[in-house]
């Protein structure tokens, strides 16, 4: 029993036992809270624009300044979706033809067009003209996504473990749904 | 051996156990994670369609342009559509037909009969087999009853339309006007049960037909795996049944561990405004309470009540701003 080898692997267990383990552990929860808190937000977030029909440059700030107190590095992407319904024409010959149907078509305004409005580059107006406020029409869709970018640290250090190398997001949130608004 | 020797051995038995105890705690912890993430998405979307339902049915009320047809429609593109953009697969056929293939059947309850919108098979214009969603006709919530041969068609208020088998004859009214015939009528609480029996059996057995048939259908949209008949508990249906609104089932989206997922959703739109609540004058206090509350049809019964005192009320607001009091019994 006072071979090296039992030396050797005793020394390896203890580092694994007295460091890792409790690093992993520790910072395990730190990543389950931190999606808690991702999670709420970008509910709460989601759910005031959809019930005010509007994302004013504050709302937003909040939403990211609360964000970034987990201390992860996150994405944000916004989807609003502007529904229109339109009427069917058929072309018959040179006259175009009622059909008596309608479709509905849907628009994403992507995440640079809701900048745009609520950050724009030249010096506009304050924060509180509405003119920086992003409005929907109700019955739009508004999907806000949430997902870290780079590595959480538990994942970097599970990584280096099992020498792996974690490519997708572990902390992902997708909310979302019907503008039930118009309170502008 | 020594005691640390012991100890590296004890770690090294027991370490693996721990370690796969932990994976699957953690698969465990994210399955459950996707699962409460996918009912938040159909809640959602079945809400979000029963509001746009409930919107175009108010137009529809006020001008001619929008046909009951085009409503139900409407809510069912809002379903999808809300759907498609929760998991991001909008314009992606893919993963729409994916995402469709987890909704075998919407069925909307409306005030006398439901409809169903599945998957069937037809004939196209050119000959070809199409398999697509479609609607089914819509049917009468019906029940027979058996010791008098009557068969009854129920409402999602308290009319129903009696068919009298043995002469043909058919008659429409107020349930209390066939309790002569059908003694369940007698009360309330006995038309109830049979009008809930009656309900749930006719649109159970309408959705097992449509789930046996998609089954048919399903391993061709991605699905691998067989629907199962949903349980829909009494209490839901009790919910589903006071006002107009949409069912709607999901089956089959992808979990981590488990059994497979399946839940239903029912969304009521509050299309149906029908006065809920009597008020009614009785030794000189104004109460308002339920239709059928227990206290009022006691006291209603009594000889020194004032049956020219009673009105009815859309909602509690209406019944207190008019200076009546809640019925300590029923609790409106």
């Amino acid at each position: 029993m006072d071979s090296p080898v039992w030396k050797i692997l005793g020394f390896f267990l203890a580092a694994v036992l007295l460091f890792l383990v409790p690093v992993m552990n520790m910072l395990e929860r730190q990543e389950s809270a931190a999606y808690t808190v991702v999670l709420a937000e970008t509910n709460r977030f989601a759910d005031s624009a959809r019930d005010a029909g509007y994302i004013t440059p504050n709302m937003y700030s909040e939403f990211v300044r609360r964000l970034n107190a987990t201390g992860c590095i996150f994405e944000i992407r916004i989807e609003h979706v502007k529904s229109t319904i339109s009427p069917v024409y058929r072309q018959n010959g040179s006259v175009l033809e009622f059909t008596g149907e309608y479709e509905i078509s849907r628009i994403v305004q992507d995440q640079d067009a809701i900048m745009s409005v609520l950050f724009p580059d030249i010096p506009g107006p304050d924060v509180f003209d509405r003119a920086r406020r992003y409005e929907m029409k109700a019955g739009d869709l508004l999907f806000v996504e949430v997902k870290n970018i780079g590595k959480t640290m538990v994942t970097a250090l599970r990584d280096m473990i099992l020498f792996s190398d974690t490519q997708y997001p572990t902390l992902f949130v997708r909310v979302g749904g019907l503008v039930r608004n118009e309170a502008y | 051996m020594k005691l640390t020797s012991f100890a590296i051995l004890f770690v090294i038995i027991i370490g693996p156990f721990l370690c796969i105890s932990g994976i699957q705690a953690r698969i465990m912890h994210k399955d459950q994670e996707l699962r409460a993430y996918y009912d938040q998405v159909l809640d959602n979307a079945v809400q979000d369609a029963v509001f746009i339902l409930a919107r175009h049915r108010r137009l529809m009320s006020g001008d001619g342009r929008y046909t009951l047809q085009n409503t139900r429609e409407i809510a069912v593109s809002h379903l999808l559509d809300s759907l498609f953009f929760s998991f991001g697969v909008y314009g992606d056929e893919t993963g729409m037909i994916r995402v469709k293939g987890c909704v075998p059947v919407v069925i909307f309850l409306e005030h006398d009969g439901y409809l169903a919108y599945a998957l069937n098979q037809y004939e196209g214009p050119d000959g070809y087999t199409i398999i697509d969603y479609c609607w089914y006709p819509k049917k009468p919530y019906s029940g027979s009853i058996e010791p008098g041969g009557y068969y009854v068609s129920y409402t999602l208020d308290d009319t129903v339309t009696v068919y009298d088998v043995s002469n043909g004859q058919e008659a429409e009214g107020p349930f209390s006007d066939f309790a002569a015939m059908i003694p369940q009528f007698q009360t309330w609480k006995g038309f109830e049960t049979a009008r809930l029996a009656a309900v749930s059996q006719s649109v159970e057995k309408d959705l097992a037909s449509h789930i046996a048939r998609f089954n048919s259908f399903s391993s061709r949209m991605g699905v691998t795996h067989t629907f199962r008949f949903p349980r829909i508990e009494d209490a839901d249906w009790i919910r589903a049944l006071t006002d107009e609104g949409m069912l709607v089932f999901a089956q089959g989206f992808p979990v981590l561990t488990g059994s497979y997922y399946e839940s239903n959703a029912f969304g009521g739109a509050r299309i149906l405004k029908r006065p809920e609540l009597v008020g009614y004058e009785h030794e000189g206090k104004l109460t308002y309470c339920k239709k059928y509350c227990d206290h009022y049809l006691y006291i209603s019964g009594l000889p020194g009540f004032l049956h020219e005192s009673v009105v009815s009320f859309t909602d509690a607001r209406d019944a207190a701003s008019q200076g009546y009091y809640p019925c300590d019994v029923c609790r409106p």
